[in-house]
C-alpha cells in the first residue's frame, strides 16, 4: 500500500490515474512519515521553481508546509519487522519492481 | 520491456531537455543538499519494527498496519503526489 501527504481526493486521483488496486492512505502533515524520519521541507527557491511549473504543493496537501516524504519503499514481514528499505532524495531513483519481489520472496513461505 | 530505471532515466533526460536551466539547477542543488544533510542516516534500518499506523484510505476508512500485517507481509511506498 502507499502513503502520501495529499488530501484524500488527490489520493483518489492517484489510484484512478495509475489503476491501483491497493490502498493509498492519507498522512496529513506528514505526521507518520515524520516518525520515520523521512520528511524534508522545500527551500524557498525550490518552492518558486514548483510555482513556476504550477505545482503548488499546499493545494495538493492541504497544508502550507511545502514538506514531503523522501520517496521510500519498505518491505515489512508479517511480524512487523522491516526487512528492506530503499529511500533516496532523488525522486527519479527507485527500486526496481523485481527487487521488491525478490525481497518478498526472501521472507519465505 | 524496459526496466523502471530505464524509463526513469528517459523521464529525467526529457525533463533536462525541456525545463529551464535555472529551474533544473535549483532542483539538482536541492536534491544534493538534502543528500548532504544526512537525512538518510535517520531513516529506519533493516531489523527495526515498523511504527504502527492508522491512516484513512480514499474512502475515508481507517486502515491499521496491525490489521494489514495479520494478512501477511507488507510493501509500504511513500508517494509524494499525483503531480
Amino acid at each position: 500500500m502507499a502513503i502520501s501527504p495529499q488530501v484524500r481526493e488527490r489520493n483518489a486521483e492517484i489510484r484512478a490515474k495509475q489503476h491501483l488496486a491497493f490502498p493509498v492512505l492519507a498522512d496529513p502533515g506528514n505526521a507518520y512519515a515524520r516518525r520515520l524520519g523521512l520528511v524534508f521541507a522545500f527551500p524557498d527557491d525550490l518552492r518558486e521553481v514548483y510555482r513556476g511549473f504550477n505545482l503548488v504543493l499546499p493545494d495538493y496537501n492541504g497544508d502550507g508546509s511545502w514538506e514531503l516524504p523522501l520517496p521510500t519503499r519498505l518491505v515489512v514481514d508479517a511480524e512487523g519487522t522491516i526487512r528492506a528499505i530503499d529511500a533516496d532524495p532523488d525522486y527519479t531513483v527507485r527500486p526496481e519492481p523485481e527487487a521488491t519481489l525478490a525481497a518478498l520472496r526472501a521472507l519465505g513461505p | 520491456m524496459s526496466t523502471l530505471n530505464e524509463r526513469l532515466t528517459r523521464i529525467r533526460e526529457s525533463f533536462a531537455r525541456s525545463a529551464p536551466a535555472e529551474a533544473r539547477a535549483i532542483m539538482h542543488r536541492s536534491t544534493e543538499d538534502l543528500r548532504a544533510s544526512g537525512i538518510l542516516d535517520g531513516i529506519p534500518a533493516v531489523g527495526d519494527a515498523l511504527p504502527a499506523f492508522e491512516l484513512a484510505d480514499t474512502e475515508g476508512e481507517l486502515v491499521r498496519s496491525d490489521d494489514l500485517l495479520h494478512e501477511g507481509p507488507l510493501v509500504v511506498t511513500f508517494y509524494r503526489g499525483v503531480w
